[in-house]
């Protein structure tokens, strides 16, 4: 029980079904109270990976803990890992309230208390006087609240989330996370999220674990995922990125100095080691280059690069633009558009050199 | 591959220590169903000496009774697509009127005794027939291929039907419009669109249709004449001579064709569900046809619906009349008979209520064995459980007969042999129908009970169970008027003390003695409708309520 000890430890797991190898090798922890999500494309194995810690399914090798105690074997029932399915699963030959009161009951907890407990859900999800009905009476939010209900019901200090938001609309969606959010940090829960929303991951996690192909691509604070992503994939998967590849022209120290289309950049190295020579590729957020009219040739010439406007669109907040200079195309953000408008021709980009990020290697994804 | 599934049953039967009853369970009903069902099989078609077999080739009766039988399976199959097809066609494309009508023909032979189309035929057509004497005053000679033939187009028709009607529901319409918006005339769209996507539907049809008439014992029974066929023959074997070896013989030969038909049926219905799941039931209304073809295809409907009317009608007739042929003057002298044989009456629903909730609590267990735990041995529990409806009613009584008429377990002559022998010959049809409810049941119901803390059982009580209900009421139902109707099986078993209804039926048939025989037949139908009836009732209230 100490605090070092993750509450949910992942230990070289693998899984496959046939021949097809849904989880290879994850290493993961999941320290206590932590909001935790397994971010990745459809497919990844991140529902395969919620039903091994729920006990569904039983690792090929590898070995999932809880609390320091090993789960292999333990069948589901006795796990208390709580999970609010992708699709809900309320049993739809129960009322709403039977279904939310429906785990207390197999604890043998008493009817009054039961009533109790089960009112304090109905009340904190917003879901008063729906108790008595059917679960296809509810709208699909209503029955979303339900599934959080049931599973949060019982107090365990784990609670489980697979893509439990993907039935909302976009509305809902961020109302929902947010009071998910404040509800786990209130109650001191360790939730394990899943989703293929980056937005979602970003926005509500303290820790991201970026899967592909049943394998962690890197997991870290969603800062360090965003800006240092380990590698092309999760720079890709997780926002925008422009990929520029270069060649390592110099190392001083921790900076490093990096040619890429005919121009120099000073770049932090991240504290990885890098030699003179090293193909690279600097990975760049698109809100992090700076895009004006070309100012003309008295201007600031010599800095930045100029290129042409090929499209745009309005995304309401900002504009992205796409802007061909020489032979590369860049995905750059304007952030305050209302001021001067869409651009359109000639531009000048200018790179914040500080949001830089270097990958080793050519960046293929 | 398979040691990884080798690993994973290991795995899964690793995790059952924590749930021993679990595992008790699964050992039981697997010991059980096995012992059941593969021993009476085992135990025909290992009696006879190997040399037995070939008189099949030699002994030229036997010869003709197999070629007669293939003969009427060919013919009959063919009447009773055709037929079948002429029904699903009018129900699900005409605009034409008494479709309810229509669909009531094709459910009543399903639910009544198999030979009862046989003696009403031999009540309308017969030396003594209402229609040939009293009407035409002319005297054909009913009993033979052809007779039987009739016979079982009518008896046998609405199984191909039932699967006929469910592809045909499902084309989508707007491939014909899309045919003749290229040009196509009603007749090629009918060709070249519309049939081709029948095809897999009047083949499954046939394939049932062909299944139930090789089985088929009642009818030729009363009806073949000197006609004979592989059941009748292995009956008139053991019940004439107690001659078990041919009897053997004679049943397993009709067991081949029957296993054939059977697995190219489970094949055929596997390839086919994913065409009815992409074929979803459109809005379009269908393209119309010309009326004199409507009509037409009315009018035969119409036929065959009142040929089965009469069917029915003229038992009841029969009931309440004095002497078929004779003396047309009302009674219900015949009832008494009917109150006589109480006894017949009390064990046939006795053995049929026990036998149908047996079959339907050991057919959901398996179910959901099969389909929700994974215990290494699925695909054979799964073949277990389907098994008995692929081995003729006959051969399954003659097993059952051989099997346990000595020890481990002596049970000749009792009424155990009875409800054990319908159980399983009921087996499949339960388990089909609790395994179709659980496949609508998604898997993550059940992941979510385990995730609350409910182990397997607790599980099955309170998420499946309930939700079980429908198919579970729906099998026992079947199962009951499956029972209650059944003769192939119990022909090899009964004794004096345990005969039913159908027995009786059958010898007060050899005997002429028709009035008696329409009003046991009368009699048992009201019973097992009733039951029927209020089984439905009963899950429709349950409906409503849910909903
Ligand atoms: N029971 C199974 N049998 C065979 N393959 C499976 C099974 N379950 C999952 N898979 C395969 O494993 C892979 C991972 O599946 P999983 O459901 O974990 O994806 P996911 O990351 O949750 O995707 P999504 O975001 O679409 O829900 C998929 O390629 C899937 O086809
Ligand atoms: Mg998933």
């Amino acid at each position: 029980m100490s605090e070092l000890q993750p509450h949910i430890r992942i230990d070289n797991v693998t899984k496959s079904f046939g021949s097809y190898s849904a989880i290879r090798n994850v290493c993961l922890d999941i320290p206590r109270g932590s909001f935790t999500t397994l971010l990745g494309p459809s497919g990844c194995g991140k529902t395969t990976l919620m039903r091994l810690i729920a006990g569904f399914d039983e690792p090929d090798s590898g070995s999932i803990l809880i609390d320091g105690a090993e789960m292999n074997g333990i069948p589901a029932f006795r796990r208390k890992t709580p999970l609010v399915f992708q699709e809900y699963a309320l049993f739809p030959h129960m009322t709403v309230y039977e279904n939310i009161a429906y785990g207390l009951k197999l604890q043998k907890v008493p009817r009054d208390e039961i009533r109790r407990k089960v009112g304090e859900m109905l009340e904190m999800f917003g879901l008063e006087g729906l108790g008595d009905r059917q679960p296809k009476q509810l709208s699909g939010g209503q029955q979303q609240r339900v599934a959080f209900a049931r599973a949060l019901v019982t107090g365990q200090d784990i609670l489980l989330m697979d893509e439990p938001l993907s039935n909302l609309d976009a509305k809902m969606r961020v109302e929902v996370r947010n009071e998910l959010r404040e509800l786990q940090q209130r109650a001191g829960i360790t939730a394990v999220f899943v989703t293929h929303d980056q937005d979602e991951a970003l926005s509500l996690s303290d820790r991201i674990a970026v899967f592909d192909k049943g394998r962690i691509c890197q997991a870290g604070t969603p800062w360090e995922v965003y800006f240092k992503p380990d590698n092309a994939f999760v720079a890709d998967f997780v926002g925008t990125a422009n990929f520029i590849p270069g060649e390592v022209a110099a190392v001083e120290g921790g900076e490093l100095v990096v040619r890429c289309e005919g121009a120099h950049h000073r770049v932090d190295g991240g504290g990885r080691s890098f030699s003179q020579g090293d193909q690279v590729t600097l990975v760049v957020r698109p809100e992090c280059i700076s895009i004006s009219m070309e100012a003309g040739p008295e201007g600031s010439a010599g800095k930045g690069w100029s290129g042409e406007i090929m499209s745009s669109s309005f995304l309401g907040r900002m504009v992205r633009y796409r802007v061909r200079c020489g032979s590369m195309t860049y995905d750059v953000d304007d952030a305050s558009p209302s001021v001067r408008g869409v651009l359109q021709g000639s531009v000048r980009l200018q790179m914040d050199s500080s949001k830089i990020h270097v990958l080793l290697g050519s960046g293929e994804l | 591959m398979t040691s990884s599934a080798l690993r994973n049953a290991w795995l899964e039967i690793r995790k059952l220590k924590h749930e021993p009853a679990l595992a008790f369970l699964i050992a039981a009903v697997t010991t059980i169903t096995c012992f059941f069902v593969l021993w009476p099989i085992a135990k025909v078609v290992s009696f006879p000496r190997p040399e037995d077999y070939l008189q099949l080739f030699t002994n030229s009766r036997w010869f003709q009774a197999a070629l007669n039988s293939l003969f009427m399976m060919a013919i009959s199959t063919l009447s009773c697509t055709a037929v079948a097809f002429l029904f699903a066609y009018s129900i699900a494309r005409l605009d034409i009127p008494f479709k309810g009508l229509f669909r009531f023909v094709t459910l009543l032979p399903i639910v009544s005794p198999p030979f009862i189309v046989a003696l009403s035929y031999i009540l309308l057509f017969g030396r003594q027939g209402i229609v040939s004497k009293q009407l035409l005053h002319a005297n054909f000679d009913i009993y033979g291929w052809h007779g039987l033939w009739l016979v079982q187009t009518i008896t046998f028709f609405p199984f191909a039907y039932a699967v006929i009607y469910g592809v045909l529901k499902s084309l989508p319409v707007h491939l014909e419009y899309a045919a003749h918006n290229l040009g196509a005339t009603r007749w090629q769209v009918f060709r070249h669109v519309f049939l081709p996507l029948c095809r897999p539907g009047l083949a499954g049809g046939a394939l049932i249709a062909a299944m139930n008439v090789l089985a088929d014992f009642g009818n030729p029974m009363i009806i073949a004449g000197n006609f004979t066929l592989l059941p009748t023959e292995a009956y008139m074997q053991m019940s004439g001579w107690f001659d078990l070896s041919s009897a053997s013989v004679l049943s397993t030969a009709l067991l081949l064709p029957a296993l054939a038909l059977f697995f190219a049926n489970r094949i055929w219905l596997g390839r086919r569900s994913y065409v009815t799941v992409t074929g979803k039931e459109s809005s379009l209304k269908a393209y119309p046809v010309p009326s004199y073809v409507k009509w037409g295809l009315f009018a035969c409907c119409l036929f065959v619906a009142l040929f089965v009317l009469a069917v029915y009608g003229v038992l009841f007739y029969g009931a309440f009349t004095k002497t078929w042929g004779y003396d047309w003057s009302f009674t219900l002298q015949n009832l008494k008979y009917v109150a006589a044989k109480g006894t017949e009456l009390y064990n046939s629903i006795r053995y049929a209520l026990f036998s149908s909730f047996a079959a339907a609590v050991l057919g959901m267990i398996l179910a959901y064995l099969v389909q929700r735990k994974r215990i290494g041995f699925n695909r054979l529990l799964d073949f277990l459980a389907i098994l008995p409806g692929a081995v003729p009613g006959v051969f399954l009584g003659l097993g059952f007969a051989m099997a346990f008429n000595q020890a481990p377990l002596d049970l000749s002559g009792t009424s155990a042999i009875m409800i054990l022998a319908l159980t399983f010959w009921n087996l499949p049809t339960c388990y089909s129908a609790s395994s179709a409810g659980l496949q609508q049941i998604g898997s993550s119901l059940e992941d979510a009970s385990l995730n609350l803390g409910a182990g397997s059982f607790r599980t099955f009580r309170n998420v499946l169970l309930p939700l079980l209900k429908g198919p579970f009421l729906s099998g026992l139902s079947v199962a009951f008027l499956r029972s209650v109707t059944c003769l192939s099986v119990i022909i090899f078993i009964y004794s004096a003390h345990t005969s039913v209804g159908t027995v009786s039926i059958l010898n007060l048939v050899q005997n002429g003695a028709w009035g008696g025989a329409s009003a046991f037949t009368a009699v048992l139908i009201s019973i097992a409708f009733a039951v029927h009836a209020a089984t439905q009732l009963i899950a429709r209230a349950y409906d409503r309520r849910k909903s």
